[in-house]
């Protein structure tokens, strides 16, 4: 036996080395260790990657703490040591944990203070456009921000650099510009443009049919010629496009996806909405954010267009579907005033007069923009000063000062003294104040929060943005820190229409919903995957998540539930009836749907496949790390991944159990793997199935479906056994058995992925005592999503630092 | 689309040239001015000529068994991808058996983050990304040039170029773009707004600086931490700007060639690279940079290829299905004509003795080995120029987890350019066996 020697003596002194654990015993740790540990993890076999012998001690480094978390976890849990080993008695086990514990808590309690946070690049872009009343996409011209657990919301991870710093001022001059109003009001457009009109007049008579009416009639689905009436956005900005249309020689409605862009090819497009279009004819109104010389386009639904009878007979007799469209009509830009709030807010009511240059020009010329006009004032010294002040006491997020605007007061003056205009030295201070470490920071003490501090932590979880002027009033008073003050602002700020950004980007970054984009099925195997279903699948999980909230429907129906959210696209790809129109609603579920809880959303399912095939592996350590909150370890050096074959004979599961049937790998795979192999029965989009696709000549075409080029595979098996011995049968029997049996378990993960998201901090350690008591709070009383927040924003956890 | 070609075959006014720029030193490295130097130390400034680098990362990977020869040494028979390039065999080598360690990271693509920096298991709990090769150099040797490094990309915004504290930089998509901050010269009023614009960023930077020294009261130490990267930053971009400023008065190289027009269809990816490849060979021959990172990319789309029906993110998942490495193979086999074609260029240029490529290294690559099941073991990569001993099909290790160190090779580039380094990431060598200097 090598167990004396392969645990050096130094090891646990060192590991309880720091000043505060030195009244510990070491000896009650090292028996257990020794008795119960080295013997697989020793300099000789190292099980898992992992030797005691090269183990590092010091627990001040955050990933040394992590690895002994993971030891503790793995003795408190059971699963170490191992089954066939002898087990550590009860009373020997309770020892170390405990011991390990303090340790461990102490460790981490030491480290684990908010770090100084960064706005990440959605908040800067979120909060210059509240402050000036402006829709500019900003966080592009910003570096990615890092993540800690999942996270971008976390101090630590939220670096700066010099690229940053001057990308910032470039952001925040853009933002500045963007909000400028000098001159007279853009002229506002109100245009009513037939689809059949201009240009597009060559194609009636041999794609397209013209009514009486003078609607325009296509039967074409979504290629040439392209449905885009000739109409291009003068100035970018929002503008309200009402159209009006039937399904023709239809008894069902004809849906139409809709996109804006400027439409040469390759060129970006932005998708705005999904709509459809009833057989007795119906009209729509929407409002679509357009840049300059954006179009709009139409695509409609028609699958069953018959390119070949059209051209045949002619449009005006063709007898198929198609979508009859009245003239459009546009309106915009949309202004709420002139000029802005963010003008309003930089140069108040102060006069704007065309240059002495561009009052030449004008003369002569008719085109007017931004640079033509200057801001004036009589009284520069005066009036800067006054603005400045102002200016800065919106972006400033802490208890106001009577000097915190004189450093910027002092770049104006100097800036006039320098010969700059008026108004360059103006935009010049805010560019400061905008780059400042008053904007770009959060602003929290160590201990207890301040009013101001608990505000902003508030804002930016729930809007993503600066505490608007209520919440600065309730900052500034102090009010924020009662209890009953707090929980009403909470729910405020939860009924609010912009708590929509909390629920997206919360399930963007908890559920990965950012990758919905990062593969897209195989157009052979998935043919119907299209923007409408992507759209439709990102607004199940977005409106699953806001009804949850809104009504403090329990969280474990997260897990399971007897509801969705549906619109008629989503229903199509889920095979359930009676779901019409393209709004989504609350649709309840029947067993036979085999849909229910978030790990049948197709968003879902999409994010944690690739475009071709499901891999069990990826799609279980998805659910350990966001469902289950156990994210398992990396591979060891050294794995390679497993090679799908597509053509299909043998699935990824048989290839896996080559794998999974050496000792090592299973020791993790026995617990990665049985989710993923439960999800097995749904496919790379989310559908439902019984048998994988396969391009595989040898296997049959599926026998009532036309003009797909995917034939019938080999049959899924989404059985399993968990690591703990639930045997399940398929997703049903995994919910039931395993997720459902310990739903608490999901609540307290849960709890922690809210808890970091809001506080700014990855969760430690010393936390989860704090997680627990939130969690436990919340599930004795009904487990609604609403008072896990209302417990998260009291708790410890949230008010301090 | 023509080769750029720049306007130093007519001499240039020496004089004239002198006069606008007043600094020897800062000259750009333009051939057709050498024999016209005087005295000694210029002369002496003429023939320590600029070493160069160049890292162009094929984020798709490339299907190995159709680059890697079967022969090992310098009688090789070139590969199916290797075809096109075979009029500069002698001038580029193909590597096999080259890996970083550790990259399975948080997905499949992530290794993509550290194909640069050798940096372990991206993207998962407690990575942070070290430092990228191309960042590495710069700050050791300082370059004096319009930019010291260039990061650019084939559309998306994905870079490889990282700095020390692990913040990465953004990638310039846009050729039309670097070719006018490059050699577009701005109207005098113009260059006087752009000085003025520099001297209020200074402005702007002193106040900010000011006010970040009032965070420090009752700060922890790793608060204090977050509050010196930002004093950092503020001292960077400071001596940034003043840099710039003293460029912006200096006129800009003369090339012949017009200023480019982006490709609209972002499809259109052989176009796309092609120019972005012009632009590279520009910047080199004017010495506006000495380092170049190009993201040559891959996406979610089907490329304007003949041939080529299907997303290319989908063929590079083949899942061993024929038809599809059968496309695959059209679009990687037309990515190797360009490297080609940018090896040609670069050769095209004459400076001192030798020619453009002598002094730049260019090593094209990918952090896939296997795309398919995104395995990052076995990268395929090739190497060309800067003055190494090329023509072979070098076997820098065994297969899979016996692969050599990528890493080493980063090292060895950093002695070629007088850069001393012992380490880098995880090498644990300074040099790749079998590839040695000319």
């Amino acid at each position: 036996m090598r167990r004396r020697t392969a645990l050096p003596r130094l090891l646990i002194p060192c590991l309880l080395g720091s000043a505060l654990l030195c009244a510990e015993t070491p000896e009650q740790l090292r028996p257990f260790i020794e008795k119960h540990c080295v013997d697989c993890h020793d300099a000789d076999d190292a099980k898992g990657g992992l030797d005691f012998g090269k183990l590092p001690s010091d627990l001040n480094r955050p990933e040394t703490l992590a690895k002994w978390v993971h030891i503790f976890d793995r003795v408190d849990q059971g699963e170490m040591p191992p089954k066939k080993k002898a087990r550590p008695e009860a009373s020997e086990k309770a020892k170390f944990t405990k011991t390990l514990a303090t340790s461990l808590a102490t460790a981490d309690q030491a480290n684990k203070a908010t770090v100084l946070r960064r706005l990440n690049r959605n908040e800067l872009e979120q909060t210059l456009n509240d402050l000036l009343g402006i829709n500019e996409e900003l966080a592009p011209l910003l570096p990615e921000d890092g993540r800690a657990q999942g996270f971008d919301k976390v101090g630590e991870a939220l670096d700066l650099s010099s690229v940053h710093l001057q990308r910032t001022m470039d952001a925040a001059r853009q933002a500045l510009n963007a909000a400028l109003n000098k001159g007279d009001a853009p002229e506002k457009i109100d245009k009513t443009i037939g689809f059949g009109d201009g240009r597009n007049a060559t194609h009636i008579g041999k794609s397209w049919h013209k009514l009486a009416d003078g609607s325009v009639v296509t039967f074409n689905e979504a290629t040439y010629p392209a449905l885009m009436a000739e109409f291009e956005a003068p100035i970018a900005g929002l503008y309200r496009v009402t159209l009006g249309g039937r399904a023709y020689q239809s008894e069902k409605p004809v849906m139409v996806t809709i996109f804006s862009g400027p439409f040469f090819t390759g060129s970006p497009t932005r998708f705005q909405s999904v709509q459809e279009f009833l057989p007795a004819g119906n009209e729509v109104q929407i409002e679509v954010q357009l840049k300059v010389r954006d179009k709009v386009r139409l695509f409609p639904d028609l699958r069953t267009f018959d390119n070949n009878l059209n051209q045949k007979t002619g449009p005006a007799k063709y007898p198929g579907p198609g979508l009859a469209m009245k003239p459009m009509r546009v309106e915009g830009p949309l202004l709420p005033q002139w000029p802005g709030k963010g003008h309003k807010l930089m140069f108040g009511d102060l006069p704007n007069a065309p240059t002495a240059e561009a009052a030449k020009r004008m003369k002569y010329e008719k085109r007017r923009t931004q640079q033509m006009y200057e801001i004036t004032s009589t009284q520069p010294v005066v009036d800067g000063p006054k603005l400045i002040k102002a200016f800065v006491a919106k972006v400033v997020r802490e208890k106001s000062q009577p000097t915190q605007a004189d450093a910027y007061v002092r770049l104006f003056e100097a800036e006039l003294k320098n010969g700059s205009t008026f108004e360059e030295s103006l935009l010049t201070a805010y560019t400061a104040v905008l780059c400042s470490p008053a904007n770009l920071y959060f602003h929290e003490k160590s201990g207890r929060l301040d009013a101001w501090a608990v505000a902003s932590r508030l804002s930016y979880m729930f809007w993503g943005t600066a505490p608007d002027d209520e919440l600065r009033k309730h900052a500034e008073s102090g009010a924020l820190l009662k209890p009953a003050n707090l929980r009403a602002q909470t729910d405020r700020l939860l009924s609010d229409r912009r708590a929509q950004r909390f629920v997206r980007d919360f399930t963007d970054q908890w559920l990965s919903l950012r990758n919905i984009d990062a593969t897209s099925p195989d157009k052979q195997l998935y043919p119907e995957y299209d923007d409408a279903l992507k759209a439709a699948m990102l607004d199940e999980t977005r409106g699953f998540f806001a009804e949850v909230l809104a009504n403090n429907l329990s969280v474990t129906d997260f897990l399971d539930s007897d509801w969705t959210m549906l619109n008629n696209r989503l229903a199509r790809h889920y095979d359930i009836p009676g779901v019409e129109g393209v709004a989504f609603r609350k649709v309840a579920l029947k067993p036979e749907y085999h849909r229910g809880g978030l790990l049948t959303h197709a968003s879902v399912l999409k994010v944690s496949a690739n475009g071709n095939n499901t891999s069990p592996v990826m799609r279980g350590a998805w659910v350990l790390d966001r469902i289950l909150g156990t994210p398992p370890s990396p591979p060891p050096p050294g794995t390679p991944g497993v090679e799908p074959d597509i053509r299909g004979a043998v699935t990824l599961r048989q290839m896996l159990e080559k794998h999974r049937s050496t000792e090592s790998c299973n020791s993790c795979h026995s617990q990665i793997d049985p989710p993923g192999f439960a999800l097995e029965s749904y496919d790379v989009a989310g559908g439902w199935q019984t048998n994988y696709r396969s391009l595989g000549k040898q296997f049959k075409s599926p026998p009532n479906l036309k003009r797909v080029q995917w034939r019938i595979g080999p049959p899924v098996d989404p059985s399993g056994v968990t690591a703990d011995g639930k045997v399940f049968a398929d997703l049903k029997e995994f919910k039931q058995k395993v997720l459902l049996a310990d739903p608490e378990a999901f609540t307290l993960a849960l709890t922690r992925k809210l808890a970091a998201y809001g506080s700014g901090r990855a969760m430690g350690f010393s936390d989860r005592a704090e997680l627990k008591r939130i969690a436990g709070q919340t599930f004795t009383h009904g487990n609604g999503l609403r008072d896990l927040l209302h417990n998260l924003i009291q708790s410890e956890i949230f008010l301090t630092k | 689309m023509n080769a750029p070609h720049i306007a130093t075959k007519a001499r240039i006014d020496r004089r004239a040239f002198l006069r606008s720029t007043g600094l020897l030193l800062t000259l750009p490295w333009l051939e057709a001015m050498v024999p016209s130097f005087a005295n000694a130390a210029e002369t002496r400034a003429a023939s320590t000529q600029p070493r160069r680098f160049l890292a162009m990362n094929y984020s798709l990977g490339f299907h190995v068994p159709l680059l890697v020869p079967k022969e090992e040494g310098a009688d090789y028979t070139p590969s199916y991808y290797l075809e096109p390039l075979q009029a500069h065999r002698k001038d580029f080598t193909v590597f096999s058996g080259l890996s970083h360690d550790e990259q399975n990271g948080s997905d499949g693509h992530t290794s993509e983050l550290t194909w640069l920096t050798s940096a372990r298991h991206p993207g998962l709990p407690g990575f942070r990304n070290t430092i990228s090769l191309d960042q590495l150099l710069v700050q050791k040797l300082n370059p004096d040039t319009r930019f010291t490094s260039l990061v650019l990309s084939a559309g998306n915004h994905a870079t490889m170029s990282w700095t020390m504290n692990g913040v990465c930089l953004p990638a310039e998509p846009s050729p039309s773009k670097v070719f006018q901050l490059l050699f577009v010269e701005g109207s005098p009023t113009e260059v006087r707004r752009q000085l003025d614009e520099l001297r209020r960023g200074r402005s702007i930077l002193d106040t900010v600086g000011e006010e970040a020294k009032k965070m420090n009261a009752n700060l922890g130490p790793r608060d204090r931490e977050k509050v010196d990267q930002y004093f950092t930053s503020v001292r960077e971009l400071e001596a940034r700007l003043l840099s710039s400023a003293a460029w912006a008065t200096r006129p800009k190289p003369k090339v012949s060639s017009a200023a480019p027009k982006d490709v609209a269809d972002r499809t259109d990816i052989i176009a796309k690279t092609r120019l972005m490849h012009e632009m590279i060979t520009l910047a080199f021959q004017t010495d506006s940079t000495r380092f170049i990172t190009y993201s040559a990319g891959g996406m979610n789309a089907t490329p304007k290829i003949e041939g080529v029906s299907q997303d290319w993110h989908n063929l590079s998942h083949h899942g061993q299905d024929e038809a599809k490495i059968e496309e695959l193979r059209i679009i990687e086999r037309a990515e190797f004509a360009e490297i080609g074609r940018l090896l040609g260029l670069l050769k095209g240029v004459q400076e001192g003795r030798g020619t453009l490529l002598d002094n730049t290294i260019v090593m094209a690559g990918s952090n896939l080995g296997n795309a398919s099941s995104h395995n990052t073991r076995d990268l395929p990569l090739i190497l060309a120029g800067g003055g190494f001993r090329h023509g072979k099909h070098v076997v820098a290790g065994g297969k899979g987890n016996d692969n050599g160190r990528f890493a080493n090779l980063f090292v060895q580039i950093a002695h070629r350019m007088d850069v001393g380094l012992e380490k880098f990431g995880s090498s644990n060598g300074r040099s790749v066996k079998g590839f040695e200097l000319a």
